[in-house]
């Protein structure tokens, strides 16, 4: 067996984006997600590789998208209030179709909030916190490792597409210590960038912009983007399922709320109460088709988050009125008790279901 | 198995320090671990907690509300988690500087602020009550902790690194 080693959820994201090429990563300080920042302070230079503090989260996501131009993997990391500041940018990432990566280590709002871990930028981050009709790719992460391989999963992403990827993940998962296995692979290799401004040798210049003023030129840039994104709900939705097969009861939670459910889980089910659940990966592109299937035998589905039922909508839509839905859910920096979500297993499992329609 | 750890102080006890060699000390041999600081707007001289938690199981949170064991540094931590030392939790108080609770939990006093001053650092204190708190309940070998504590301290002079091991032993006799 590889060697573990202990690491913070934060520290593992920036130990992954350093193994995954990450040429410059540009931060502000936050909590909780500072530990980010400090890591790649540190271990950036000795890799030979730029870190700068920006004086802003939005300078942050502009120096981003300047590294990114330039054809180089970039990455910034901030928690909710920093992550409003650079959506103008993220809008332009995907305008621009860049590739970047960006970390959302949530906490509590709206406004500054506080510090506690949340997950109420789901909107934010899945349907498109900036302007214009974008998405960026959504990865959320429920455990140390986790945090470590979907970082690098993000930079492969970011690079195969040329989109921003955001890791949506909280507070909790960003402070907690867990022991994991580092990626040893190499980087992905850089394929040559012909649109790249590096330098326009022996070639005409490229440009890079956001800003298409002749008609139907933005149209057909919109037509492209979402060609792009249709080849990505098609090929890039990852979740987990776990005891799914024979459950009566489906839950849906993502990053920390998952963990707490798989507690919940494994305790009805030694109860004898057939609970299963549905853990998307990827927020978008969302699991609307593997939640349907399943939906499709149980009694009802419970979905739970740390805000006041943002996926819920999502897997509303998945569900289609199928079976009814319930929620349990916490907010400003509260995380759902596993004895609370039992409770509501055990209040569905008992539902009456009519047959025979 | 399933061990579950509260250690609480005083900052700048090395509370944090302790929780996290514990958690390094099991990493070869436990299966799931998890470490969770305090974090926030602490000030100094303010309260320090954290959790450990050592499962042959998957751990759902790495918050829990009942513990198997509360190591405790200072009066006013022991106040704050007084309601938590429930029957069979294994309580360690730093008796150089708490009063010894009335709670039906099992209670090791450790007599670790004063024997560290003997050794020369009262900063040393934390690693007294690892070392206490092993001598108790064996989750990780003596051997372990001190490759722990000599990997987390690495890079630091060699006699401060002994100082620790040191202390680390005078908590397993105690």
């Amino acid at each position: 067996m590889a060697t573990r080693v202990l690491m913070t959820g934060n520290d593992a994201i920036g130990e992954a984006a350093i193994r995954a090429g990450c040429d410059a990563y540009y931060g502000y300080p936050i909590t909780p997600q500072n530990e980010i920042t400090a890591f790649m302070a540190l271990h950036m230079p000795e890799n030979n590789r730029v870190f700068i503090q920006a004086e802003s989260e939005i300078s942050a996501i502009n120096m981003v998208f300047g590294t990114a131009a330039a054809g180089k993997r970039a990455m910034t990391s901030s928690s909710s209030p920093g992550i409003s500041l650079k959506q103008e940018g993220i809008s332009f990432l995907a305008g621009a179709e860049l590739p970047a990566v960006i970390v959302n280590v949530q906490r509590g709002g709206p406004g500054l909030g506080n510090i506690a871990p949340s997950q109420s930028d789901y909107f934010q981050a899945t349907k498109g916190g900036g302007h214009g009709d974008y998405h960026q790719i959504v990865l959320a992460p429920d455990s140390v490792q986790e945090m470590h391989d979907l970082t690098i999963l993000a930079f492969k992403l970011a690079g195969k597409y040329r989109t921003p990827v955001m890791i949506l993940t909280d507070g909790r998962l960003g402070q907690m210590m867990e022991p994991l296995i580092l990626y040893k692979g190499t980087p992905p290799p850089m394929q040559r960038k012909a649109w790249a401004v590096n330098g326009a040798i022996n070639r005409k210049p490229n440009f890079i912009r956001s800003l298409y003023l002749v008609e139907g030129e933005l149209e057909t840039l919109n037509i492209k983007l979402q060609k792009k994104y249709a080849g990505i709900r098609q090929k890039e939705i990852r979740c987990e399922k776990r005891l799914t097969q024979d459950c009566e009861v489906l839950l849906v939670a993502y990053g920390t709320s998952a963990r707490i459910a798989k507690g919940a889980i494994a305790s009805v089910r030694a109860a004898g109460i057939r609970a299963g659940l549905l853990r998307p990966i990827t927020l978008w592109p969302f699991p609307y088709d593997a939640i349907a299937r399943i939906a499709k035998h149980v009694k009802g589905v419970l979905v739970v988050e740390m805000s006041s039922g943002q996926m819920l909508e999502d897997v509303k839509l998945a569900v289609n009125g199928h079976v009814p839905v319930f929620f349990e859910g916490r907010m400003g920096g509260g995380v759902p008790l596993e004895s609370s979500i039992v409770k509501k297993i055990k209040s569905i499992s008992r539902r009456k279901i009519m047959t025979g329609h | 198995m399933l061990e579950r750890i509260l250690i609480t102080g005083a900052g700048g006890q090395g509370v944090i320090l302790l929780g996290r060699l514990l958690a390094s000390s099991a990493v070869e041999h436990i299966p799931h671990i998890t470490f969770f600081p305090s974090y926030g707007a602490e000030v100094r001289g303010g309260t320090s907690v954290c959790q450990v938690i050592l499962s042959a199981k998957e751990i759902a949170s790495p918050l829990s509300e009942t513990f198997d064991s509360i190591l405790v540094m200072n009066q006013i931590s022991l106040e704050n988690v007084i309601r938590q030392m429930k029957k069979n939790c294994l309580v360690l108080v730093n008796s150089s500087l708490c009063k010894i609770p009335p709670v039906s939990s099992k209670v090791v006093s450790v007599d670790a602020t004063r024997l560290a001053d003997n050794l020369g650092d009262t900063r040393v204190a934390n690693f007294i009550m690892l070392g206490a708190y092993l001598a108790a309940k064996p989750v990780v070998t003596p051997l372990q902790a001190e490759k722990s504590i000599r990997e987390l301290l690495a890079g630091k002079n060699m006699s401060l690194i002994e100082l620790n091991i040191k202390a680390f032993r005078t908590g397993l006799e105690s």
